[in-house]
């Protein structure tokens, strides 16, 4: 369950006071089935822009991004985003809700099932290492940033979207919770089959979590290639230096 | 939703109509002893000696008030003033000439230009007195008003309100004695009275029939300049009320002066000094006069004074219930359509962001209108007049602001980070405005519709100055009788009311947040 997704020439302007900014100069990009790339590049390198291409939170000045083929406007929209995981930095929980309600939000609104959506929600909490009778009844204010993120990751599952859309999920947290979240993504992996897409500044993150990383510059495409490729065949100046700059600090 | 706010309104419409055959005259009064007293001795002579229903509407908050609703016509009968009619009601700026001829003036004006009429005056002449105290008037060798130019600086004028602001009153006045302009304090004209015998005022205005003059120790300076008009008592009447009811005319003729000054002020005083009952002082006045028969009805007034202060607030609980009841449906009626309207509106302004800069300056502008002006407003408009749906239709567009600002901010306050995520997993606007914002937002909104009750509960003890009821009345009343007790049985409950709103709401905002 997971599809491909394609850029094709997309392209974003927004409209300020000064004229018009370009967030996004015309991306070409393919991601297979089951696929995990990272967009990396500097704050305002267009990544965030690119990411809500896909769910439409962004639509495009031009050029289009389509899902197995079919463009994304073709799609009805809650439709759309419903097939779709999204997790954003600050992990977005609606803070009103306990965390099982707010993995089952969705499900409840559309009157499925009280009983599977419980099972499933409990069977995410399971997924997402946060014990049931533990935290179920909690609320996101009595959650530490990690256990945020948990609840958001587990929420982003929950309706078992084909994709994952995630905006510097893990960007908030302190290093050792940062790689204890790495690794049960990547365990999570194994599990659910999802083309996943992750935003984020952390070069070592990109090359641990994705099979290939999109290296992004003021809207434009620098690089695309798995973690050997950067390393071995930079494209040229900039991504030598942003590999060096970034394993000087001593995490690639 | 929409068949509720419906019904309400439904309701509201269907409140002035009363099962009965007859149409009801309605007499009226303004906010002053005397005034009420001959509405009352109208309102039983009628009731007496006719089957018309009658329907009394007391207190109402100046002359300008009264004469709009009789114009709107839920008013019929009311005792009015040549000279002030003259003044306030016909907007005449010169000077009134004698009785006879203002009178008469007065009569044709009405029945020209106002659809209605004045009847034969019931004799005494309630002209403006300026009055000293004693000792104030011996020190500086007052006699005249003359006498008062150049003591503007050493002398405290402590004019009512409604002299305050009349062209016959203290701006004629200063006009044609060249009195110097100087800080001038406006007072409840009952307060006056309180003041001048306090000694924090020196010099007040007085009516010539008012009861209370025989209680202060007071001098009267003469008019020298004969500035103030001639103030003669006469009911004024709505020409559609006696084409309907013709026999009201020779009725209401058989009062007329049958009430000298001095009678006038014995009744003011019974009222006033002596604590008795408006309706048992008229009902007096009927009988003595054999205008009416012997028989003694029981009333409903109650006395104002005396017995110990427990006896008092026994006394007072049932009518303090009714009138606790009626303050609650004001309120209530106009907090719930405030509710209706503001909450949606302030939701709407949060998508159309061009249009709320223009909608909350229009709430705020409402919002300082004082209070009892925007309650005369409702007078003229069709369908409100004189009554409650005018209270509750002002009540509801104080509420607005309170509410359609914290609807507003409340939804745009929602953290950006939550609503993104919302609408990045599939929510519909409604959704997300059912399950994400209007929850979140929900205890400024709370806010603002408790802060809208309590202004509310406050306000709607001015509803009573267009006859609309509530906790108002016995506050009115004590004013005009001077009687803190009196004052203090509308001013207690209305501000326990609104603390027990407030409170009220806080636990039903707990419940609706959990
Ligand atoms: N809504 C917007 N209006 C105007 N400019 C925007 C908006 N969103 C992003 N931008 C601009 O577009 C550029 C790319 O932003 P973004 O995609 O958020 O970058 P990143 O996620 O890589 O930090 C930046 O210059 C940013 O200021
Ligand atoms: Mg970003």
């Amino acid at each position: 369950m997971s599809s491909t997704i394609t850029f094709e020439k997309a392209r974003k302007e927004y409209p300020t006071g000064n004229g018009n900014v370009v967030a996004l100069e015309g991306l070409d990009l393919h991601i297979e089935k089951g696929e995990t790339v990272c967009f990396i590049g500097t704050s305002g390198s267009g990544k965030t822009t690119a990411l809500k291409m896909i769910n439409r939170l962004v639509e495009p000045t031009a050029g289009s991004v389509s899902i197995d083929g079919k463009t994304v406007t073709d799609f009805d929209l809650i439709k759309l985003r419903r097939s779709i995981g999204y997790v954003i930095q600050r992990g977005g929980l609606f803070p009103h809700l306990t965390v099982s309600e707010n993995i089952g939000l969705l499900a409840t609104l559309e009157k499925r099932d009280p009983n599977v959506i419980r099972n499933k929600t409990e069977e995410l909490l399971d997924l997402v290492n946060l014990p049931r009778e533990q935290f179920a009844n909690r609320r996101p204010r009595e959650l530490s940033g990690g256990q945020q993120q948990r609840v958001s990751i587990a929420r982003a599952l929950a309706f078992d979207p084909e994709i994952i859309l995630m905006d510097e999920p893990f960007g908030a947290l302190d290093p050792i919770t940062k790689n204890e979240l790495h690794d049960e993504f990547l365990k999570l992996k194994g599990v659910v089959d999802k083309t996943t897409i992750i935003v984020t500044h952390d070069l070592a993150e990109a090359f641990k979590l994705g099979d290939r990383a999109v290296l992004l510059n003021d809207g434009r495409e620098i690089q695309t290639g798995t973690k050997d490729e950067f390393i071995n065949k930079p494209a040229n100046e900039f991504v030598e230096r942003f590999v060096a700059a970034h394993s000087s600090g001593g995490s690639v | 939703m929409k068949r509720f706010a419906l019904t309400i309104l439904l309701f509201l419409l269907l409140l002035p109509v009363y099962a009965q055959e007859k149409k009801p005259v309605v007499v009226a009064s303004k906010s002053f002893t005397e005034s009420r007293v001959l509405s009352e001795i109208i309102a039983q002579l009628i009731e007496a000696r006719t089957d018309i229903p009658v329907i009394r509407k007391h207190g109402l908050g100046g002359s300008l008030i009264v004469f709009t609703a009789l114009e709107e016509g839920s008013v019929d009968i009311y005792p009015e003033y040549t000279g002030t009619a003259w003044a306030v009601v016909l907007k005449r700026k010169d000077k009134a000439p004698d009785p006879l001829r203002t009178f008469l003036e007065v009569k044709r004006e009405l029945e020209v230009s106002h659809a209605a009429t004045m009847l034969d005056p019931f004799g005494f002449n309630n002209t403006y007195l300026i009055a000293v105290r004693s000792d104030t008037a011996k020190k500086f060798g007052l006699q005249d008003v003359s006498d008062l130019v150049g003591l503007e600086d050493e002398l405290r004028f402590g004019w009512s309100t409604e002299f305050l602001n009349r062209n016959d009153g203290w701006p004629g006045l200063k006009r044609v004695y060249g009195f110097k302009d100087v800080g001038v304090r406006g007072m409840e004209h009952g307060l006056a009275y309180q003041a001048v015998g306090e000694g924090s005022v020196d010099i007040i205005d007085a009516y010539s029939t008012d009861g209370k003059l025989l209680k202060y120790k007071l001098a009267f300076l003469k008019d020298d300049k004969s500035f103030f008009p001639p103030y003669q008592g006469a009911p004024v009447v709505r020409s559609e009320t006696l084409d309907r009811y013709p026999e009201l005319e020779a009725l209401l003729a058989e009062l007329a002066f049958k009430i000298p000054d001095a009678r006038m002020q014995k009744l003011n005083y019974e009222v006033e000094e002596q604590g008795r009952a408006f309706a048992d002082v008229a009902r007096e006045f009927l009988t003595d006069g054999k205008f009416i028969g012997d028989e003694t009805r029981a009333t409903g007034d109650q006395a104002s004074r005396g017995g110990s202060l427990w006896e008092f607030i026994r006394s007072r609980i049932p009518i303090t219930l009714r009138l606790v009841g009626e303050h609650l449906l004001l309120t209530g009626l106009a907090v719930v359509l405030g509710i209706l309207v503001a909450v949606p509106l302030g939701i709407w302004l949060t998508r159309k962001e061009s249009a709320s800069g223009l909608v909350m300056g229009i709430a705020g502008v409402i919002q300082t209108i004082p209070s009892l002006a925007l309650l005369a407003f409702m007078i003229p408009i069709p369908l409100l007049g004189l009554s409650m749906q005018s209270a509750v239709v002002a009540l509801f567009l104080y509420s607005l602001l309170p509410i359609v600002r914290n609807a507003y901010t409340g939804i745009k306050e929602v953290d950006a980070d939550v609503i993104e995520a919302g609408e990045g997993m599939g929510l519909t606007p409604r959704e997300l405005l059912r399950h994400v914002q209007l929850p979140l937002a929900m205890p400024t909104i709370m806010a603002g519709i408790r802060t809208a009750t309590v202004i509310s509960i406050g306000v709607a003890t001015l509803a009573a100055f267009i006859g609309a009821g509530g906790l108002g009345e016995p506050i009115i009343t004590g004013l005009q009788l001077n009687s803190p007790r009196l004052i203090m049985a509308g001013a207690v409950p209305a501000a326990l009311l609104a603390l027990l709103a407030d409170w009220l709401l806080g636990v039903v905002e707990k419940r609706l947040v959990a």
